[in-house]
C-alpha cells in the first residue's frame, strides 16, 4: 500500500486559509525569515541542490532558473507565478491557492529575494474567483504582518505582489504568451531564446514558476535539500500532486512521491475503477500528454518515464478511463481542445490540427480507409516538428499514443466499421432483445423521436430510421433488454 | 510602464466587461485615445480573449464545462437542458438579456462534474433537474 506524502498540501484542508495566524502557527514564514538571514547565493544553492524541477509541466530545474535570473543584468526584475491552470483534468493549482495561499506567497517572496526582484505578479485565470479572493485577502494580511511590502521583517528587502487575471485563453499558460498578456497584447507565444530569465516582462529579467513549484520552496528552505531528496526519484525528487478524475472510485487530489506507480495511485489510493468495470487507460498530461494502457501500470512515474511512454507529466491531471471508453473518441476530444485553443500563429498548429481532427472524424464516422492512418501519422509528425510553442508541439500526442497502444481499435473503426466500445454513434445501433423485453414501455416514453413502438407487456421494436442514437432507451431499460450492436 | 499606478490594459478591459457586459465601440475609441494605441490593436486584443465581448451579453453568463472529465459525467445532457429551458443556443443571449450560454473547456473542478459557473458562482455535481432549479431561482 502506498502512502501519500504531504509537502505541497501540508496545510490545505487543515488550516483556515483566510487567517494568516493559522499559517504562522504551522511554521509559516519561518523559511522566509531564514532566507533573509542567508545570502541570495546560499538560498539558490539550497534550491539547486534539492534538485526541485518545475511543476508546470516542463520539469526544468528550478535552482538553475533562479540562478539565471539572479545573474541577468537589470535594475528591475520581476517574479511571476503562473496560475493559469487550464489543462482539462487539472485542478491542483486551484486547490493549493484556495487551501493555502500563503505557501505560494512565501515561495514567491523568497524567489524575489533570491533573484533580486521587488515585484511579484500572480497571473491567474479569471475562472478561479475563490482563489483570487483568498489570494487578495492573504496579500493584505501578509502586508499587515510586515511579511510583504517595504522592509520585510525589518530588513532592507522590499517585495510586493499583485494579481492579474487571465481572460479565457488557454495558451496564455505558456510563459511568453503569459507575459504578452500582462503587457496588454494578444497572448501569443514567441520564439525562445531570449528566455524570460533574461528578457521577460517589459523586457526585464523575469522569474516565472508554477504555483506548485512555489509551494515547494518554503519546506525546502526550512528542512534542507537532503530532506527533500529523500522523497521521490534521483532525477525527480520530491512529490507531485495529481488530480484524479474520470472513472475512478475516489476522485480528488493526491500527493505522492515521484516514482510511485500508476497502479498505486489508481488502485491503492484511487480505490480502482467505478462500478467494478475494467481499467482501460489513464490519460496524463492533458492535451499534451497521452493515454497509458494496462501493460504499463507498474511504471514508476516521473518526468522522464512518462515521456518514454509517449505521454507527459504535464501539470498533473490524471483521467482514468474504463472499458467503455473509445480511444479514438478520446483522441478526438483532446484534439478538439487544441483546435479551439490554438492561437493561430503557426500554420501547422492552426491548420494541421484541423486536418488531423478531420481524419479522426472520418474514422469515428466509419468513412476512413487504411491510408488515412498513414496520413494521420505523418501529419502528426509535421505538426510536432514545426510548431512554435508547446501547445502545437505536443498536440498530436493524444493521437499518437492512443494509436500506439490501441491500433486494433482504430483498425476496427476502419476495417470492420465498428466501435468496439460502443461510443461512436455512426457505428452503433440500439436493438431490443425480444427475449428480455418485458414490454414495460419505459423506453418508448423516453425516446425523444418516438422511434420505439410496441404494446404493453409485448416486446418493443426500435425503428432504425427514426433512432438518433441518443442512448436514452439503453439507460432507461431496467431489464437489460436493449443492446448496442 | 512609467505610469505605475495606471491600470494595465487587460485590467481595464475586465472592468468594462464586468460592469457593462461588453466592450462598446465608444469604450474602444476612448481607450485608444487615452493610451495612444491603434483601434485595430485593441480589436485584436479583445477578440483574442474569449471573456471579452463586443456585443451585449446577458446579466448572467452561464459557462458549462464540456471538457473530458465532465463529458464522461454527461455534461452534454446539462447543455441540452439549458438550451431547451432558455430557448437559446451556444453563444446566444435570451431576448430579455438575462442569460447568455457558453460551452467552455475545463473549469478546474473535474472531481465534482458536471460543472458550470454563472458569473462568479460555481455549481457542481449538476443534474438536469438541479440545473433548471438553479436557473429559475436567479432573478
Ligand atoms: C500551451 C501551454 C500551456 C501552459 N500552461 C501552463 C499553466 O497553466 N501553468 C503553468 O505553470 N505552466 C504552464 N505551461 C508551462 C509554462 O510555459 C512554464 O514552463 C512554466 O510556468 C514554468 O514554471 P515551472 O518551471 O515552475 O514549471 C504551459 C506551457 C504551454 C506550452
Ligand atoms: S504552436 Fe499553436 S499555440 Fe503555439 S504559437 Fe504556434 S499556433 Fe500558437
Ligand atoms: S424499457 Fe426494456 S423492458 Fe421496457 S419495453 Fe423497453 S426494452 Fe422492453
Ligand atoms: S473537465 Fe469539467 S471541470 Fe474539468
Amino acid at each position: 500500500m502506498c502512502e501519500q506524502i504531504r509537502i505541497v498540501l501540508r496545510n490545505a484542508g487543515n488550516i483556515n486559509p483566510e487567517n494568516i495566524e493559522d499559517y504562522l502557527k504551522n511554521d509559516g514564514y519561518l523559511a522566509l525569515a531564514k532566507a533573509l538571514e542567508s545570502t541570495r547565493e546560499e538560498v539558490i544553492d539550497i534550491i539547486s541542490s534539492s534538485n526541485l524541477r518545475g511543476r508546470g509541466g516542463g520539469g526544468f530545474p528550478t535552482g538553475l532558473k533562479w540562478k539565471f535570473t539572479m545573474q541577468a543584468k537589470g535594475d528591475e526584475k520581476y517574479v511571476i507565478c503562473n496560475a493559469d491552470e487550464g489543462d482539462p483534468g487539472a485542478f491542483m493549482d486551484r486547490s493549493i491557492l484556495e487551501g493555502d495561499p500563503h505557501s505560494v506567497l512565501e515561495g514567491m517572496t523568497i524567489g524575489g529575494y533570491a533573484v533580486g526582484a521587488k515585484k511579484g505578479i500572480i497571473y491567474i485565470r479569471a475562472e478561479y474567483p475563490l482563489a483570487v479572493e483568498r489570494l487578495k485577502n492573504a496579500i493584505c494580511q501578509a502586508k499587515e504582518f510586515g511579511l510583504l511590502g517595504e522592509n520585510i521583517l525589518g530588513t532592507s528587502f522590499s517585495f510586493d505582489i499583485e494579481i492579474r487575471l487571465g481572460a479565457g485563453a488557454f495558451v496564455c499558460g505558456e510563459e511568453t504568451a503569459l507575459i504578452h498578456s500582462i503587457e496588454g497584447s494578444r497572448g501569443e507565444p514567441r520564439n525562445k531564446p531570449p528566455f524570460p530569465s533574461t528578457s521577460g516582462l517589459w523586457g526585464k529579467p523575469t522569474l516565472i514558476n508554477n504555483v506548485e513549484t512555489f509551494a515547494n520552496i518554503a519546506p525546502i528552505i526550512l528542512n534542507g535539500p537532503d530532506w527533500f531528496r529523500q522523497y521521490g526519484t534521483k532525477n525527480s525528487p520530491g512529490t507531485k500532486v495529481f488530480a484524479l478524475a474520470g472513472d475512478v472510485k475516489n476522485v480528488g487530489l493526491v500527493e505522492v512521491p515521484m516514482g510511485t506507480t500508476l497502479r498505486e495511485i489508481i488502485f491503492d489510493i484511487g480505490g480502482g475503477i467505478k462500478g467494478d468495470k475494467k481499467f482501460k487507460a489513464v490519460q496524463t498530461g492533458g492535451p499534451s500528454g497521452g493515454c497509458i494502457p494496462i501493460e504499463y501500470l507498474d511504471t514508476p512515474i516521473d518526468y522522464d518515464s512518462l515521456q518514454n511512454l509517449g505521454s507527459m507529466m504535464g501539470s498533473g491531471g490524471m483521467i482514468v478511463m474504463d472499458e467503455d471508453t473509445c480511444m479514438v473518441d478520446v483522441a478526438k476530444f483532446y484534439l478538439q481542445f487544441t483546435v479551439d485553443e490554438s492561437c493561430g500563429k503557426c500554420t501547422t498548429c492552426r491548420i494541421g490540427n484541423v486536418r488531423l481532427l478531420e481524419i479522426l472524424e472520418k474514422i469515428t464516422s466509419g468513412n476512413a480507409h487504411l491510408e488515412d492512418l498513414e496520413r494521420m501519422i505523418s501529419l502528426s509528425n509535421v505538426i510536432k516538428n514545426s510548431s512554435l510553442c508547446g501547445l502545437g508541439q505536443t498536440a498530436p500526442n493524444p493521437v499518437l499514443s492512443t494509436f500506439k497502444y490501441f491500433e486494433d481499435e482504430y483498425k476496427a473503426h476502419i476495417l470492420d466499421r465498428v466501435c468496439p466500445a460502443g461510443i461512436c454513434k455512426n457505428l452503433i445501433r440500439y436493438e431490443v432483445i425480444p427475449q428480455n423485453c418485458q414490454g414495460c414501455t419505459a423506453c418508448a416514453r423516453v425516446c425523444p423521436t418516438q422511434a420505439i413502438s410496441g404494446e404493453l407487456r409485448k416486446p418493443h421494436f426500435i425503428d432504425q430510421t427514426k433512432c438518433i442514437k441518443c442512448g436514452s432507451c439503453y439507460s432507461t431499460c431496467r431489464f437489460n433488454a436493449i443492446k448496442i450492436v | 510602464m512609467e505610469k505605475y499606478y495606471e491600470k494595465e490594459l487587460l485590467e481595464e478591459l475586465h472592468d468594462i466587461q464586468e460592469t457593462y457586459g461588453f466592450i462598446s465601440e465608444e469604450d474602444i475609441l476612448r481607450i485608444s485615445e487615452k493610451r495612444d494605441i491603434p483601434k485595430a490593436h485593441l480589436y485584436g486584443v479583445i477578440s483574442f480573449y474569449s471573456m471579452f465581448h463586443l456585443k451585449p451579453t446577458g446579466k448572467y453568463i452561464i459557462k458549462v464545462c464540456d471538457s473530458v472529465s465532465c463529458s464522461l459525467n454527461h455534461s452534454a445532457d446539462i447543455v441540452k437542458v439549458i438550451k431547451e429551458h432558455l430557448g437559446i443556443g451556444e453563444n446566444e443571449t435570451t431576448r430579455d438579456k438575462k442569460f447568455s450560454l457558453e460551452v467552455v473547456e475545463c473549469l478546474g473542478h473535474c472531481d465534482e462534474g458536471p460543472v458550470m459557473i454563472i458569473n462568479d458562482t460555481y455549481y457542481t455535481h449538476l443534474t438536469t433537474n438541479k440545473v433548471v432549479q438553479i436557473l429559475d431561482n436567479l432573478d
